[in-house]
């Protein structure tokens, strides 16, 4: 019987362990493209650019996701192919600061009918050693192979009561701060008419950080 | 100690339950993106650890079947990489999913190993017969 307790005591030793090592990895000072853990989040005026810090999650590199990017601890926190490390609300007062103009179309009633309006934003995506800085087209594959236009949807007051975390959907949405204007709210989950996987080919491996820049056109 | 091990014991058939219910739930979209794993893990672990008040031993049997059920779902479902994503989703996050595999292919190995040598070799009051 102690030979059995000693055995499962060890298991749980190899279990802190492991998860010592890893919160003191040096990642905690590692910069990206100009964000890091400190810092999550740069606005820059003059190209009308926000910068995240994200880190890729690589179950949704095999899985369906509708969601692109979304903050560690909202409620979807787990779900998109980028967990982010700034707050959906912060982001979105930064759209606003550079005078983003937003749609604030979608409701959950019209959803499934309405696409997402607002300003176009262009979503990229580069990592330290990456050979360049890559559209959000690149990253997330649409298995319709149809463009992904970014809009700024706004949806402040959803987006604060219902803390979901989301700062980029895959489709048109009434929470997402920004969303897909390419489908309507559901297509993913309720109507099948399209997956989306991160790009596996081309993303780096699970949990390595990642800069996702908005730029306002 | 005996208690103490059919918790332990119990808590990781919860386990292996939840894992196989997270990679049924994994081939729906509209389900998975609405049940978090982590929920589901606790839920396994916490009806695993209520069952092993009700046990005097730990079942070899229903370790073998949750076992042979979590990898045939994985295989039919070509989704090995899961059963790790999902246990990071359970209060790991930070932790390399390398690491994860690692550590829960050690346990899974040694469970089964201490199975082998109590069916095979020397009796461990603390299992029932296979039964």
């Amino acid at each position: 019987m102690k030979k059995t307790v000693a055995f499962l005591a060890a298991i749980a030793l190899l279990f802190s362990a492991c998860q010592k090592k890893d919160e003191t990895s040096a990642t905690k000072d590692i910069s990206v493209n100009g964000v890091s853990l400190a810092a999550p989040m740069k606005i820059d005026e003059s190209t009308k650019t926000i910068t995240v810090l994200a880190a890729v999650n690589g179950k949704y590199l095999t899985e369906n996701t509708r969601h692109a990017v979304v903050f560690k601890e909202g409620k979807f926190g787990d779900k998109p192919v980028f967990t982010a490390y700034q707050n959906q609300n912060d982001f979105l007062k930064a759209m606003l600061y550079l005078n983003a103009v937003a749609g604030n179309n979608m409701t959950k009633e019209n959803g499934a009918t309405t696409q997402v309006e607002g300003q176009k934003v262009a979503v990229s995506v580069t990592w330290n050693g990456a050979p360049k800085s890559y559209d959000i087209n690149e990253v997330i594959i649409d298995s319709n192979h149809r463009a992904i236009d970014m809009r700024f949807g706004g949806n402040e007051i959803n987006a604060k009561e219902m803390n979901t975390g989301c700062i980029a959907c895959l489709d048109s949405c009434p929470v997402g701060v920004i969303s897909n204007h390419s489908y309507m709210y559901g297509a993913v989950e309720k109507r099948d008419e399209v997956t989306f996987r991160g790009n596996a080919a081309l993303l780096p491996k699970d949990g390595t950080l990642v800069a996702v820049s908005f730029k306002l056109i | 100690m005996r208690k103490l091990f059919l918790v332990l014991f119990y808590a990781f058939c919860g386990l292996l339950l939840a894992i196989s219910i997270n990679l049924l739930i994994s081939t729906n979209v509209w389900l998975e993106m609405r049940i978090h794993e982590r929920l589901v893990l606790e839920i396994g672990i916490g009806l695993g650890i209520v069952l092993s008040f009700f046990r005097n031993s730990a079942s070899i049997a229903l370790f073998f079947v949750l076992q042979s059920t979590m990898f045939l779902i994985c295989f039919w479902l070509s989704k090995m990489d899961l059963i790790y994503y999902s246990l990071r989703n359970f209060y790991l996050d930070g932790i390399a999913i390398s690491s994860i595999k690692i550590v829960f292919l050690t346990c899974l190995s040694l469970m089964n190993l201490l199975m082998i040598y109590h069916l095979f070799g020397k009796k461990l009051t603390c299992f029932s017969k296979f039964s």
